[in-house]
């Protein structure tokens, strides 16, 4: 990886730390991300994704050269659904629209993706609201669509059909028996079939197995290990379509066609052509140039009274048929977002524009403004990075420097007045903005900014085309800096997109933020990222680069198709074939009042009461020499009305309490809790 | 103790100095409220005129709208933020509760009170996520440095704090402890199988569906009275007053019916673009905090979303005030503690010199209320020590080593 992308943030830095300022030298880091938090909360033109700070861009990159041939893929791992993920899974398994996932807590965001394995955790908050959308999932639930049998007999058996048809649809890959068993014995105890049915989906619905999609693999060599067809068929379906894989991933997953890269490259070609990878690929190009907020973003309506939320919509429209019909070309996809002249108006936008109206807003049509050129002058990019109640030099100049050129900018030094220039009807933005390239230190960063930033002065806050700025002439020319490969000057935008289509700086950018989506690994993960990047920036300049490269390079990686990890940790785990659980140990009868087994010690852990209820947790050890299936009785005040983590012979009285399935017997020395609420 | 040993195991800077009480004392504040709004303040219109039990808010000033309140306040005034890591907005909101360390206070005291509520800790937002999980727009942490996600949706938090599961009918475990069990069977049986392989996540989870389990089948019918909010669409600008009007009635039901001890909410995060365009406002909150002195119509509308902020703060205390305990020990003002925290000092200038903070809530009579107290740079490491001694949790240091001892001024 050359030297070139470290120059920008570092020089800005130093020349920061020069002026004397108090630069803090510690990154307050946050788990799996390295860095600072975010650049320049000040100004934020991408505001999302901006942390983490300098070092995490591609400066990050090791400068070791990485030798190709012998790559490492990403470390094993489980990588939770995203809140997008979920919803478009339960589409597809349960034929219901769901929207569950735009109330879950969201998601971090790294560089203006969402989806690093390293940080999708289950907090208490999301459990709380996984559980709440499994009940509702199951209770609308069409049982007969997951299960046949369930319009015909309603008996064990259809239990039984249902726990491995359907439960193969919610793991992605076929249950092991004793897994299938573990739902039937849940479904029967509801009491009746219907009942037990929409449990068993209850429960599917918070697996393990299905929140997470397991790349664990099976050891190969060393500490290589193979991901299973399962696991690449999901791997494929989440790439493309982010959603669960349909019966013909399954299908070959099971035909065991996966591992081959000419059947994975037959899926790709298939998925692509889908309807279903447009919204996808849409996701990325958002997500990338931070337009994520495009329709909500905050404006100043007494100033731009035009921007309806109808007319965001417009501009939604416009830039996702703009994605469509570059991303559907043969060509290269960068330059055709960068580059593609032309755009689609329907009769509002047009009006909104100040441009006669096109016939058909489905048909492409030459861009209306003589400065407009590709997705960075679209009117959905250039209001969502500008102000409330004005355009932004700043915020578009990161714009270009942290998303074209994935450099970070450092925050601005402390105890700095950094008050944007208030609007002032006699001056014109490049005047207002002049003590940015003429103060220190505000110039050591802004330079690497505003000059971009201006050339786009002839767009105001909302993505108009103004021919004027206060009736004075704009002047477009710009620069930039620090990125060598790109750098030089320009006048109006249309230079600065022919400088930067084409720019290595900007191929590998676009490669490295594919990989970001692609892979949700951080790109020092393994080698095989950086590898991919290369490849896929080879692609690029050969003026191919089509969607149709990219996924090939994407999914004929290393990454792909492998993992590492230690090879003493499980090395025969393979949930397609094996067996992952013990079976589950039959409820031990009521005993009341037995005492409890000689080598269990039961201590009161916590309890608190409140007069009119209290609760109490006990904690459990084995002292002995051989496992103890536990049962502990205990007379209870009052009523139980919450228990957890056991079972319970009764309400009221002497009360047995026994294990639950998890912690029913206890191993020597090991420690069980359980714990119950009771009413007076 | 177990407890104390393992806390100070996760949390090496947090120094305990006895066992942190289980059951609260009747001296001290019952729960803690977080109530947090963004980017830092212009000071000469935050300040108060005076000093000690002898100040005023002069007219026009932030805090104006508290004057009714006053002999429940606390201002304080000349607390710094020391050590910050990183800079500028986000390392301030990253600092405010954490002191620099892990995890953030709030989650400190939840965990040290250990209480059998059915909720550790509750965390509620107005507008807090249109911009993901980020350091800007989180505010508490786990002790692991992960971010506690306050919910931004009054109506999925009515379900989850009254909504109640279905509750265990006739003999054993409910059906949806059932499917806990199981759950939390198939995560140990992972635990077992992948030793340290995602250890950190797979831990995180269970821990997070033990909380769950204490509450299924439970006691949520004890909390009536409280009316389900009707509101869609959470998101859009013009919303966030009634976003936080609903979010402020459900904080104090949640506290009325002792959901938990601790508390937050948190009105949007710092850099937000938020326009208060009910408070005359054009251009974004975030805008408006880096108004010059001579800008005066900006500083001007800036105080006047602050002046707004104020004004809810103000019928928050009312609320609070007009509900009582349910066993009958007073009202919730009496009995609760509820603390403002701002991220930066000067918004202007994303310093952290004298970022201001507020303590209202008569606390069970632990704080000497109304007074004005300058307390001339000291770090605000040590009110977070004085917050967790207030809740009983006896540390006499907080976030980094170094700075220890609380504020002996709050209480003296």
């Amino acid at each position: 990886m050359s030297a070139f992308k470290r120059n920008a943030a570092l020089a800005c830095l130093l020349a920061i730390a020069a002026c004397g300022d108090d630069m803090a030298g510690e990154p307050a880091a946050r788990p799996g991300v390295p860095g600072l938090p975010g650049a320049h909360g000040g100004e934020p033109g991408v505001p999302s994704g901006m942390q983490p700070g300098p070092g995490a861009a591609p400066g990050d990159v090791p400068e070791a050269p990485v030798d190709c041939n012998t790559t490492v893929a990403g470390p094993r791992r489980l990588w939770r659904l995203t809140a997008a993920q979920y919803d478009n899974t339960v589409r597809d398994l349960f034929g219901i629209e769901s929207t569950f996932g735009t109330g879950f807590p969201a998601d971090e965001v790294v560089h203006g993706f969402n989806n690093n394995a390293d940080l999708l955790v289950v907090t208490p908050l999301l459990a709380d609201k996984l559980a709440a959308a499994a009940e509702d999932i199951a209770m609308r639930a069409d049982l007969a669509r997951l299960a046949p049998c369930v319009s015909a007999s309603k008996d064990d058996g259809c239990l039984r059909t249902l726990a491995n048809q359907f439960g193969e649809r919610m793991f992605r890959r076929p249950l092991v028996p004793a897994e299938a068993e573990r739902y039937v014995a849940l479904a029967k105890t509801a009491g009746d079939f219907e009942a037990g049915a929409r449990l068993m989906v209850q429960g599917f619905l918070q697996s393990p197995h299905f929140l997470y999609r397991f790349e664990l693999g099976k050891l190969a060599s060393g500490s290589e290990f193979a991901l299973n067809d399962f696991e690449i068929a999901s791997q494929l379906s989440y790439l493309l379509w982010q959603t669960t894989p349909d019966d013909m991933l399954l299908a070959a997953a099971r035909s065991g066609q996966l591992r081959e890269p000419a059947q994975v490259r037959l899926q790709v070609e298939r998925m692509l052509a889908s309807e279903r990878a447009r919204p996808v690929v849409h996701a990325f190009v958002f997500d990338w140039l931070g337009l994520t907020n495009m329709l909500t973003v905050p404006k100043d309506t007494a100033r731009f009274p035009e921007l309806t939320p109808e007319i965001r919509a417009s501009l939604l429209a416009e830039v996702e048929r703009f994605i469509d019909h570059v991303m559907s070309s043969p060509g290269n996809s960068l330059s055709g977002l960068l580059s593609s002249p032309v755009t689609f108006l329907d009769a509002q936008l047009a009006q909104f524009y100040g441009v006669a109206a096109p016939a058909d807003a489905t048909q492409p049509v030459m861009m209306p403004d003589q400065q407009r050129r590709g997705i960075l002058t679209l009117g959905a990019t250039m209001m969502t990075h500008a102000r409330s109640n004005d355009s932004s030099p700043v915020h578009r100049g990161k714009l270009i420097r942290e998303r074209l050129l994935c450099q970070t900018l450092p925050p601005p030094p402390p105890g700095v007045s950094i008050q944007p220039p208030p609007l002032d009807p006699n001056k014109t933005t490049r005047e207002r903005y002049a003590a940015h390239s003429s103060v220190n230190p505000c110039v050591s960063c802004h330079r690497l900014m505003d000059p971009i930033g201006l050339t786009f002065e002839h767009f105001d806050g909302v993505g108009r085309f103004r021919a004027d700025d206060n009736g004075n002439p704009i002047d477009a020319t710009g620069e930039i800096l620090g990125s060598p490969m790109t750098d030089g000057k320009f006048d109006g935008v249309t230079q600065l997109i022919d400088q930067l289509d084409g720019s290595p700086d900007v191929q590998q950018c676009y490669s490295l933020s594919w990989v970001r989506f692609a892979y949700g690994l951080r790109e020092t993960a393994g080698s095989a990222s950086q590898c991919v990047i290369k490849r896929m920036q080879a692609a690029l300049s050969d003026s191919a680069g089509s969607l149709g490269a990219i996924f090939s390079v994407l999914t004929e990686d290393e990454q792909f198709y492998n993992r590492t990890g230690d090879p003493k940790i499980a090395p025969q785990l393979d949930f397609a074939t094996a067996s992952i659980a013990p079976e589950p140990t039959p409820d031990a009868p009521a005993t009341g009042g037995e005492p409890a087994a000689p080598g269990l010690d039961v201590q009161l852990a916590m309890s608190n009461d409140w007069g009119g209820g209290y609760c109490k947790t006990y904690q459990l050890k084995n002292t002995s020499a051989e496992p103890i299936t536990w049962s502990v009785p205990l007379e209870v005040d009052g009523k139980i009305n919450n228990h957890w983590e056991c079972e319970v012979s009764g309400e009221t009285g002497m009360v047995t309490f026994t294990g639950a399935q998890h912690n029913a017997t206890i191993q020597p020395n090991a420690m069980a809790q359980f714990g119950f609420c009771g009413m007076r | 103790m177990r407890a104390t040993g393992a806390a100070l195991i996760a949390a090496p800077f947090m120094r305990l100095l006895e066992a942190p009480r289980r059951v609260y004392a009747q001296t001290g504040p019952k729960r803690i409220i977080f109530w947090f709004t963004p980017n830092g303040t212009v000071h000469k219109y935050w300040r108060p005129t005076g000093s000690g039990a002898d100040f005023a808010f002069p007219a026009g000033s932030i805090l104006e709208p508290l004057a009714a309140r006053k002999s429940d306040l606390l201002i304080l005034d000349g607390l710094n933020f020391e050590r910050v890591r990183g800079g500028s907005h986000e390392g301030g909101m990253e600092h405010m509760l954490t002191g620099g360390g892990a995890p953030s206070v709030d989650q400190f005291i939840a965990k040290q009170l250990n209480t059998m509520t059915p909720f550790p800790s509750i965390e509620l937002g107005v507008q807090t996520s249109a911009w993901g999980a980020g350091v800007q727009t989180r505010m508490s942490y786990d002790d692991k440095h992960g971010y506690v996600h306050p919910d931004d949706d009054p109506v999925a938090v009515f379900r989850r704090l009254f909504g109640g599961g279905s509750a265990a009918t006739g003999e054993g475990p409910s059906p949806q402890a059932r499917v806990l069990d199981l759950v939390r069977g198939e995560l140990k049986g992972l635990q077992s199988q992948l030793g340290t392989l995602e250890q950190q996540k797979l831990d995180a989870h269970l821990t997070s569906l033990t909380q769950l389990s204490r509450r299924v089948g439970g006691a949520a019918a004890a909390c009536g009275g409280v009316t389900v909010p009707k509101l869609s669409d959470t998101r859009s600008n013009e919303k966030f007053p009634e976003v936080g009007e609903l979010q402020m009635d459900l904080l104090v039901a949640a506290a009325a019916c002792d959901a938990s001890r601790v508390l937050s909410l948190q009105w949007t995060h710092t850099v937000s673009p938020t326009i208060f365009s009910w408070a005359s406002a054009s251009e974004g909150h975030h805008e408006l905090s880096h108004k010059d002195d001579s800008n005066t119509a900006g500083v001007a509308s800036f105080v006047q979303t602050e002046r707004w902020f104020s004004e809810q703060f103000s019928r928050f205390l009312d609320k609070l005030e007009a509900t009582p305990e349910a066993d009958g020990s007073g009202t919730l003002l009496d009995t609760s503690t509820v603390v403002w925290v701002k991220e930066l000092g000067d918004g202007r200038l994303h310093d952290y010199k004298s970022v201001p903070f507020v303590i209202a809530g008569r606390g069970n009579g632990y704080w000497k209320l109304g007074r004005y107290l300058q307390l001339g740079g000291m770090p605000h490491q040590k009110l977070l020590v004085s917050l967790c001694q207030s809740m009983g949790v006896m540390v006499d240091g907080f976030g980094v080593p170094d700075i220890t001892g609380g504020i002996s001024e709050l209480t003296t």
